[in-house]
C-alpha cells in the first residue's frame, strides 16, 4: 500500500515524477472535496430526519459536521506520528461511510428503544460527523504542506479541494429525487476512488469490493431502517415507510401506520396525516372559496395536491406553486392520485411561493397559504408580515388570503398562532380568525375588505362542526393587539419553539410529533 | 504575530466569513427566494470568489473593506427594495466579494509560512459563526445581522497588525 503522504504530499514524489505526484495530489483533493460535498449533504438529511427538522436541529447538525471537519485539521498534522495505524483509520472512516444510511437510523431507533433519549442521540450524531467528515479532511493541510513553496501548495491543493467540492455539489443534485441508492453510489465511488489515489490500489479494493457487495440491497434495507426509526423514535407500532426520497430541500417520506394511517413526513417532522387532511383542506381553502366564489384561484404549497379536485369545482383558474417537485411526486402516488386532473383548469409551477409572487403579474380573488408550521426559517419566511404584504399586492380589491396558524386557537401572544395573525392583520386589516373543533386548528382569512361574514362562514362550514369559533375582525384585533407581527427581523420564535420542542423531546422519552 | 495571536486572528476571520456567507444566505432567502437554484448560485459564487482570492493577488485590507461594504449593501437593499429581481444578482456579487478574502487570507498564511493549524482555527471560527450568524438574524433582525461583519471586520483590523503594514501589498 502506497503511503498517504507520498500522495496527499509529504515528500514531493521521490519515486514518480514531480509533475505526476502534482497531478495525483490535486485528483486526490478534488474527489476528496467531491466526496466531502456529498456527504455533507447526505449526513445531514440522516442527522436532521433522526433528530427532527426543526431550524434549531439543522444548525446543531450542520455546525457538528463543520466541527468535525475540524477533527481531521487537528488530526492531519498529528498522522505522521501514527504512521500505519495512520492509514489502517483513514481506510476505516472510509469503510464508515458503507454504513450509510442503516448505521445512523438503527442507531437512532436503538437509543429511543431503550430509552436512551437524553443526550444521547446529540452524542450519536457528534460520533457519526466525525467519523464520516474527518478522515477526509485530514488530507487538504497534509497536501499544502508536502509543497516546496507553500503559496504554490496553498493555491494548487486548496483549489483542488474548492473545485471538487463545487462539482460535489452539482453531481449531488443531479442524485436528488431518486432513490438514496443513487446518492450513495456517487458517494461510495469517490470514496473508493480518494482512498485508491490517496493509498493505492489495495486501498481502493478495501472500499469497493464490500461497497459494491452491499450496494445491491441498500434500498431493502435502508427502507427497513427507516421504518424501525419510525417504529421506535415516532412511536409508529406498525409504521412502514413506503416512500422515502431525498430533495434538494428535504427528506420526504411517506409512512404507513396500519389501514388507512397513511402519513407525510419532511426532514422527520410529520407535515400531515390522510385523516386529518380532509378537515384540514375545508378549512384552509374549502370554505374560503365556497363563501368567496373565486374566478382564479392561487394555492401555495400543498404538494400533495391535495386541494386540486375540491378547488377547481368552486374556481375557474386554479394554479398550484410548490417548491418541491419531490412532494408533488410523493402527493400524487399516495395522498392525490391523478384521475382526471388533466381535465381540469389547472396548472402546476414549480417554485417557490414568494419568488412567483414577486414575478408574477396576475392578480388572484383568493390565496391559500398551505405550508407548514414557522419551525424553520424558510417556512417562517412564508408567515411573514412582508410575505402578506407581497401577496395583498396580488389580490383583487376584495380578494382574500387564508391561512393555518399553526395552533388549535389564537392563544397567547407571544405564540405562533398571534404572532401570524398579527402579521396577517398589519397588511390586511380585515381578518376573521375560524377555530374548528374537528379539524384542531385555528385558521385566518384577510383581505383588505372580506366578501364574507362570519355568518356566512358557519353557513358554509362541514355539518359535523358543532363548536365552531369564528372571531371578527375587532375581536382579532383587540386579541392580537399585545401581539408582535412576525417579520423577518423578528424571528426568534423560529429557534425559541425549536429549542422548546428539542427540549421536549429529550425529556419526554423521543417521540415528539 | 505571536502564535497565539495568529490562531485568534484566524478564528475571528472564520467567524468573519460565516457572518458573510449565512449573512447572506438569510438576506437573500427572507425576501427572494429559497429555491435550491438560490442556494446553489450563492454558493458558487462563494467558492469562485474563494478561487480567484487564491490565485489572484487582492490588497487584503481592500479585499476586507470591499467584502463587508458588498454585504452592507446587500443587507440595506433587502429592506430598500424587498422582491426585487436585482436582489439575486446583487446577493451574487456580494457573496463573490466576500469569497475573496476567503482565498486571500490563506495564500497570505502560506506566504508568511504559516499554515500550520490555519485551517484548523479558521474553521473553528466558522463554527461559532454558523451558530452566531441565525441567532443574530432571529433575535436581532437584519440590523444585528449586517452588525456582525463590522465587528468581525474591526477585530480583525484590531488584531492584526499586520492589515496596517499589507495596506498596498497584494495578498
Amino acid at each position: 500500500m502506497a503511503s498517504i503522504s507520498e500522495t496527499a504530499g509529504e515528500t514531493a514524489g521521490e519515486t514518480v515524477g514531480e509533475t505526476a505526484w502534482r497531478v495525483r495530489s490535486a485528483a486526490t483533493l478534488a474527489l476528496a472535496g467531491a466526496a466531502l460535498a456529498t456527504t455533507q449533504l447526505l449526513a445531514v438529511r440522516e442527522l436532521v430526519s433522526g433528530l427532527f427538522g426543526e431550524e434549531v436541529v439543522i444548525l446543531l447538525v450542520n455546525a457538528t459536521l463543520f466541527a468535525a471537519i475540524s477533527c481531521g485539521y487537528w488530526l492531519a498534522p498529528r498522522m505522521r506520528r501514527f504512521g500505519r495505524a495512520g492509514e489502517i483509520a483513514f481506510v476505516a472512516g472510509c469503510l464508515l461511510h458503507l454504513s450509510l444510511p442503516v448505521l445512523p437510523r438503527r442507531a437512532f431507533a436503538w437509543l429511543a428503544a431503550h430509552r436512551w433519549s437524553g443526550a444521547a442521540p446529540l452524542v450519536l450524531a457528534v460520533g457519526i460527523a466525525i467519523a464520516l467528515m474527518a478522515p477526509l479532511s485530514t488530507l487538504l493541510p497534509r497536501a499544502v504542506a508536502g509543497y516546496a513553496d507553500p503559496v504554490e501548495g496553498m493555491r494548487r491543493s486548496y483549489g483542488a479541494e474548492l473545485v471538487g467540492f463545487m462539482l460535489g455539489l452539482g453531481l449531488t443534485q443531479l442524485c436528488f429525487g431518486h432513490g438514496i441508492e443513487v446518492l450513495i453510489a456517487l458517494d461510495w465511488s469517490l470514496l473508493a476512488l480518494v482512498a485508491g489515489l490517496a493509498l493505492g490500489p489495495r486501498a481502493l479494493a478495501i472500499v469497493a469490493f464490500p461497497a459494491a457487495l452491499l450496494w445491491p440491497s441498500l434500498p431493502e434495507r435502508a427502507r427497513a431502517a427507516s421504518s424501525a426509526l419510525y417504529r421506535d423514535v415516532h412511536g409508529m407500532r406498525s409504521a412502514n415507510v413506503v416512500f422515502s426520497v431525498d430533495s434538494p430541500y428535504q427528506r420526504v417520506e411517506v409512512v404507513d401506520d396500519g389501514p388507512g394511517r397513511r402519513s407525510l413526513y419532511l426532514d422527520g417532522l410529520e407535515n400531515l396525516n390522510a385523516n386529518d387532511l380532509a378537515l384540514l383542506n375545508e378549512y384552509l381553502a374549502v370554505v374560503p372559496a365556497r363563501a368567496a366564489r373565486p374566478a382564479s384561484t392561487l394555492v401555495i404549497g400543498n404538494g400533495t395536491l391535495s386541494l386540486v379536485a375540491p378547488l377547481a369545482t368552486l374556481s375557474d383558474d386554479l394554479l398550484t406553486v410548490e417548491i418541491d417537485p419531490v412532494v408533488v411526486a410523493a402527493g400524487e402516488r399516495f395522498f392525490s392520485p391523478s384521475a382526471g386532473r388533466a381535465n381540469l383548469a389547472w396548472e402546476l409551477v414549480e417554485d417557490d411561493g414568494k419568488s412567483f409572487l414577486a414575478r408574477t403579474s396576475r392578480s388572484f380573488d383568493l390565496i391559500v397559504v398551505d405550508v407548514p408550521s414557522p419551525l424553520t426559517f424558510q417556512e417562517a419566511f412564508l408567515h411573514t408580515r412582508e410575505f402578506y404584504a407581497l401577496v395583498r399586492s396580488r389580490l383583487t380589491p376584495r380578494g382574500v388570503v387564508s391561512v393555518q396558524l399553526s395552533g388549535h386557537r389564537l392563544g397567547a401572544s407571544g405564540r405562533s398562532p398571534s404572532r401570524v395573525t398579527a402579521a396577517l392583520v398589519a397588511e390586511l386589516p380585515d381578518v376573521l380568525v375560524v377555530e374548528s373543533q374537528i379539524a384542531d386548528r385555528a385558521f385566518a382569512y384577510a383581505s383588505r375588505a372580506l366578501p364574507f361574514r362570519a355568518n356566512d362562514i358557519r353557513a358554509v362550514a362541514p355539518p359535523s362542526e358543532t363548536r365552531l369559533v369564528v372571531l371578527d375582525a375587532e375581536t382579532v384585533r383587540a386579541r392580537t393587539r399585545d401581539a408582535k407581527p412576525l417579520d423577518v427581523d423578528s424571528l426568534g420564535l423560529v429557534l425559541r419553539r425549536g429549542l422548546e420542542r428539542l427540549v421536549d423531546r429529550r425529556g419526554s422519552g423521543g417521540a415528539g410529533d | 504575530m505571536t502564535e497565539q495571536r495568529a490562531r485568534l486572528v484566524a478564528s475571528v476571520t472564520g467567524l468573519h466569513f460565516a457572518a458573510l456567507q449565512v449573512g447572506a444566505f438569510l438576506a437573500v432567502e427572507s425576501v427572494s427566494s429559497s429555491a435550491w437554484s438560490t442556494y446553489a448560485a450563492l454558493s458558487a459564487a462563494w467558492l469562485g470568489g474563494t478561487l480567484v482570492g487564491l490565485w489572484v493577488a487582492v490588497p487584503p485590507r481592500a479585499a476586507v473593506i470591499g467584502g463587508v461594504l458588498a454585504f452592507e449593501g446587500l443587507v440595506a437593499f433587502t429592506q430598500l427594495a424587498p422582491w426585487s429581481r436585482g436582489l439575486f444578482v446583487l446577493g451574487v456579487a456580494a457573496v463573490g466579494a466576500g469569497g475573496l478574502w476567503a482565498g486571500g487570507f490563506f495564500t497570505r498564511a502560506a506566504r508568511r509560512r504559516a499554515t500550520e493549524g490555519v485551517f484548523l482555527h479558521e474553521n473553528n471560527g466558522f463554527v461559532l459563526g454558523l451558530v452566531a450568524t441565525p441567532f443574530a438574524f432571529a433575535f436581532g433582525g437584519r440590523t444585528t445581522l449586517a452588525a456582525l461583519p463590522l465587528v468581525t471586520c474591526l477585530a480583525l483590523f484590531r488584531l492584526d497588525e499586520t492589515f496596517k503594514l499589507d495596506r498596498s501589498t497584494p495578498a
